[in-house]
């Protein structure tokens, strides 16, 4: 049976539950150590949680094609939104494990909701509050995910490479670009057609683009990821638990779209092999779980349904 | 996922995945040498254009070492800040002090931890009055060391 996908701010204890399930999965470690990874230092245990940034850190290290690194195995080209899509399915999976709550479905933020707020009160909103995700900070020191019960365990340098880190979660919101993407904003990426289209990269036109948020960016996805900051900056980004609420609201975007104008995606299987990873049943990178396609998450209605698809 | 149901992980399930996928996760992750830069390639009437950009870039002497994309509008990308796009490889340079200061200590290679092994870092440091001025010595020597070599090729 499908699990129905809440909104986090307005749904009681859908934020809550996150959390706890985060701090379960912190807190869990499967057996993999940073010495598999090649990460450098004594080898330490991965938690489970942690596996999601190292997998995000993989998929992006991955270049398609090898040779150039603006497009790689989930940014920057169709596969944004299949392999985003992919990877909030395993967390889902594995938080209704440890939450032992089968029902339990991933929370997402529709942050142009707030981009509708006053400049002002954006960095202040509900969802920063310490009933919620707690606030901005060097380290976040309210909410649930405050130095004494979350710690950064693995982080990227400036070369994006990993490395061992212990440290609380930093959030520096409103620093580098002062408001969210807005209402106007969503609606017009509703209104993009094609799916993706040629060159399938950052300049590409088309639906995937605009909400990956390349054109004239920082925009829609790309906006909310500078807006947090700190954290939620470098490749390592889902460190910071709203990275995976701002996907899946971004997924929720997606779906929205595909109600309007279909279950289709580009490019087909007959594209040349530079887009190799992009096409419709080419393999997702995968680290937890056996792999999937693109072709097999676009319709996931018998998984997850969202409570609105009112972007 | 699909149509196909799903069992639930377990942590034996997630063990044997990463075992299976570490090879692939460990050959993406591996160090990519050599001066940042990208390729922009496209089809335009029937011709392939092909733009090879190099930039050697240095902090307080030490080179700059990572990925680095130059779109054909001239904008840098990195892996290092995924959602950000620069309009100059200067902004893009001072924003990685800004943001990885802990990088640019002078203490071995930037972004690789030190040569001599690993550095396990503490809170990031906010950025004090003498990170400050470290900053703009920086910013100063990578404009001076700063190269754009473009070719174009058939």
């Amino acid at each position: 049976m499908a699990v129905t996908r809440p909104n986090v701010v307005t749904t009681a204890n859908a934020c809550k539950n996150y959390a706890r399930g985060v701090i379960l999965l912190k807190n869990e470690f499967p057996g993999p150590t940073t010495t598999n990874f090649g990460i450098p230092g004594p080898a330490t245990k991965v938690s489970t949680y942690d596996l999601f940034v190292v997998w995000h850190h993989v998929a992006m290290m991955t270049f398609t094609p090898p040779g150039q690194f603006s497009r790689n195995s989930a940014h920057g080209g169709p596969v944004f939104l299949p392999w985003h899509r992919f990877m909030l399915r395993q967390l889902e999976l594995n938080l209704q494990r440890v939450l032992q709550d089968n029902n339990f479905g991933l929370p997402y933020w529709d942050w142009a909701a707030d981009g509708q707020l006053p400049q002002q009160q954006q960095p202040t909103a509900t969802l920063w509050t310490a009933e919620f995700l707690g606030g901005t900070g060097n380290p976040v020191s309210n909410g649930p995910f405050t130095p004494q019960s979350f710690r950064v365990k693995v982080e990227s340098l400036s070369s994006a490479m990993l490395q061992q880190a212990n440290r609380g979660l930093i959030r520096e919101l409103g620093k580098d670009i002062q408001t969210l993407p807005t209402k106007a904003n969503t609606s017009a990426a509703l209104g993009a057609t094609p799916y993706d289209a040629a060159p399938w990269t950052r300049g590409s036109s088309g639906f995937r683009n605009l909400l990956e948020g390349w054109p004239n960016g920082p925009a829609l996805h790309n906006r909310v990821h500078v807006f947090i900051g700190g954290d939620m900056s470098p490749a390592s980004s889902p460190n910071d638990p709203v990275f995976f609420l701002n996907h899946c609201n971004v997924d929720r975007i997606w779906e929205a779209w595909m109600q309007k104008h279909g279950r289709t995606y580009v490019p087909d299987d007959k594209a040349p092999a530079t887009l190799k990873g992009h096409r419709l049943h080419d393999q997702l990178t995968s680290l937890i779980s056996a792999p999937t396609t693109p072709a097999a998450v676009l319709d996931v209605t018998s998984q997850y349904v969202y409570d609105s698809l009112s972007v | 996922m699909g149509g196909r149901p799903e069992a639930l992980p377990t942590l034996e399930s997630i063990a044997s995945y990463v075992k299976k996928n570490v090879p692939a996760a460990k050959a993406a992750m591996k160090m990519h040498h050599g001066d940042p830069g990208g390729v922009e390639s496209e089809q335009y009437n029937g011709h392939q254009i092909v733009i090879r950009t190099t930039y050697h870039i240095e902090v307080d002497g030490t080179p700059l070492m990572g990925h680095l994309s130059v779109d054909s509008n001239g904008h840098v990308e990195s892996h290092a800040l995924p959602n950000y796009e620069f309009t100059t490889p200067m902004n893009f340079v001072k924003k990685l002090i800004d943001e990885f200061p802990q990088d640019f200590t002078g203490q071995g290679g930037h972004g690789h931890g030190g040569h001599g092994g690993m550095t396990m870092t503490g809170m990031k440091a906010k950025k004090s009055k003498s990170k400050a001025k470290s900053k703009g010595k920086a910013a100063k020597k990578a404009s001076k060391s700063t190269k754009l070599t473009a070719r174009k090729r058939r």
